[in-house]
This record gives C-alpha cells, structure tokens and sequence, in this order.
C-alpha cells in the first residue's frame, strides 16, 4: 500500500479540523478537547493531538491527512511529521489580527517541505472585513522568503471542491518539479 | 498607477462595471458568463476616489475576471504587449480555487512557476498545442502572475482590443499527434486527479 502523508497545519482556528473532515472519505478522527486558550481564539475545543482523514487514491494507495494542533507546544510533533510528509497545506486565517505574520512564522516552521516546493498557503475566511487578499499575501511572502514560489489560494475550509483544488495544486507542483529537474535542468529557475 | 483610482467598465448595455486595481477586486451585478466575447462597444473611463467617500465593501477578486478576459482577447495568438522570444516564469499563483481552470491549465502553471520558459517550451513540456500554451500566457501577462525575461511588459496605448469568440478549454484543441509527457498523467497527480473526477 503505498502512502502519502499529508500534513495541514497553522494557527489554531484557522479551520484544520473541518479541513480534514471536508477531505476525508472516512469519518475523520479528532482529538478535541476543552481550549483553555480562549484569550486567544474563541471556540470551545481544540486539537490536542491529530485530526485524521484519508483520501483512497485507488485500490492500493492512499493520502492520509494530518491535522496538527496549532499550538507552539506541540511543535515537537511538527518536526517529527514533516520529515515523512508528502507535503504540507498551511491553513490561515484571513481574519487573524496579523495574517501576513502567521503566514511567514507557519512557513518558516515547515522550511523543509517549503525549499522542495511541498508547500500550498491556504487563506480562510477572506470573506471576513480585514482580510487581506490573495495577490497581497503572495506577493508579500516572495518579498520576505524569495527562492520556491510558494502557491497561495484561498478556501472555504466547509469546501470539499475548492480543497481538492489546493490539493491537486500541492501535488501538481511537487510533480512539475520534479520533472524539469530531471528532464529539462536548463530551464528551472 | 495610484492607489485610490477606480476603473470603470461599460460593456455594451450591460451594467457597468466597477474595477480597483489596487485592491485587486472588482464590482459587477452580472456573473462573468454574461460577459460577452464580441462585444459592440466597449468604454474604459476612470475616476478617483476622495479620502472622503465611503469605504467599499464587498467586490470579487479580480483575478476571476482578467483569467476570462486574457484567455479570450487574442486567441491562439500572442496579445500585442508581448515580445516575441521573451521567458516567462510564474510570480504569483493565480487563485485557481476562484477560475474555471482545467487540467492542462494545472500542469502548464506548475511548469512555469518551476522554469524559465518560452511559449514553444511551455507548449512542447505540457504536451499542448503552442497557441493553448500562448492563450495561458495572454492572460496570465493580464493577471500580472507572470514576469517576463526581457523586462516589464508595458500594454500599448490604444483602443481596448475587440473580445473574440472563443472557448477557454485547451482539451478541445489538442491534436491526437501531441503527446503529453508521461510526467503529465502519470504519477501521484495523474492518479488523484482521476479519483477526484478532474
């Protein structure tokens, strides 16, 4: 069975949870408990350990979802994760009282994924006054970490179609890389 | 061009349309499918907006609107603010969860935000017809998302260029000769984007 490791990570809040639940063809698994954190995001639970889903690929492969718990305490777990991950799909709240921050912080944790082009920034809620927009963060995130072109796409976290999207982005670009360096190295930038 | 002017579009008799480059958002009571492809009229005037007047709200992303716009203005054949021989290399992803896009669409992006590539590349490494490969390239210089090696690309000054019919699926085109590279359908990406019906 051939396995590939999806991590979804950022703050907390930023809707890895449904995420996971809005991709997964199984009844996903999450580890929910009280947030005594509630200064900092107002929900009543949040991820202690991992929310997990799966997407079956075909009869002998799968994509197993990892959402990660967005709080620096568990950053053990993100070291630890990323070294066998596939990839990652950093999630963002576009009403986070400073996005572009968390943005640059998320990527930065997961520098490894990021420098093989395994990286998609996902803003949420850019429905919501105050959030910046797309070409805005992207363009902002090139400025301060220029090298790979990190893709940046927007989603309704509750948006099974529009996360297949980021998804099939995430693996797209892995793949197309992967692909000039080995058939075409005179061209990649 | 300064941050607080407002484009605004009239497109036949349609209702006008509001567009701030700035914030990269658009306004227009119509979905974009009532944009017509050979419209009799076409009028572009600006204004500005006083420190004084009422916050916008609301507005889609622009990008929605300038995909449509670019694919269809020079079909097949390089927009006139392009350089012939010119490199391209993707600058920012196009929010592709916002555009009708289609496989080939998905591919030829992930190419060029990896290279450095001309059209004829673009083209032969997506396993497309050179003019899908140059429509992609006409509205990506649009949408601002691609640099160009030569230097910036400057749109001449001049009438707006007339819509013409076209469809924005390169599927349609492709001739049974070309053939895709095997990295294209096979692989993790070939694999899921079946299971996912893409």
């Amino acid at each position: 069975m051939a396995e590939h490791i999806i991590l979804l990570a950022g703050p907390m809040g930023a809707g890895k949870t449904t995420a996971v639940r809005s991709l997964s063809d199984i009844d996903s698994v999450s580890t929910e408990a009280a947030n005594t954190e509630r200064d900092q995001v107002d929900k009543p639970t949040t991820t202690v350990a991992l929310d997990y889903g799966e997407i079956t690929v075909g009869a002998e492969e799968k994509l197993r979802l990892y959402g990660m718990p967005g709080q620096r305490r568990f950053d053990f777990m993100w070291s630890i994760l990323q070294e066998r991950a596939h990839g990652v799909l950093v999630l963002i709240g576009g009403d986070s009282s400073d996005a572009l921050g968390e943005v640059v912080t998320w990527v930065d944790e997961f520098a490894t994924l990021r420098e093989r082009g395994a990286m998609v920034v996902v803003l949420t809620r850019t429905d919501l006054a105050g959030s910046p927009s797309v070409p805005q963060v992207s363009s902002e995130l090139s400025r301060l970490r220029p090298g790979a072109l990190i893709p940046v796409l927007s989603a309704d976290t509750r948006d099974r179609r529009a996360l297949e999207t980021v998804l099939t982005v995430l693996v797209a670009n892995i793949e197309m890389r992967q692909m000039l360096a080995n058939h075409a190295p005179e061209v990649v930038r | 061009m300064p941050s607080n002017v407002r484009l605004h579009l009239a497109v036949d008799q349609l209702a006008p349309m509001r567009i701030d480059p700035h914030a990269g958002l658009y306004w227009w009571l119509d979905a974009l499918s009532s944009l017509p492809t050979t419209p009799a009229c076409v009028t572009v005037t600006t204004t500005v907006q006083g420190e004084d007047d009422p916050p916008e709200t609301g507005g889609a992303p622009l990008d929605a609107l300038t995909w449509v716009v670019g694919a269809d203005c020079f079909p097949g054949v390089a927009a006139p603010w392009l350089r012939p021989h010119d490199r391209y290399r993707l600058e920012r992803w196009p929010d592709l969860t916002l555009v009708p896009y289609s496989v080939e669409h998905l591919h030829l992006t992930a190419l060029l935000a990896n290279g450095l590539l001309t059209v004829p590349e673009l083209a032969e490494l997506g396993g497309v017809p050179t003019a899908s490969a140059q429509r992609l390239i006409n509205a990506f210089t649009l949408m601002g998302v691609v640099a160009a090696e030569g230097g910036p690309l400057v749109p001449p000054a001049g009438p707006v260029p007339t819509l013409r019919a076209v469809s924005w699926q390169t599927d349609a085109g492709v001739p049974a000769s070309v053939t895709r590279p095997a990295s294209g359908h096979a692989g993790l990406l070939g694999r899921l984007l079946q299971r996912l019906g893409r």
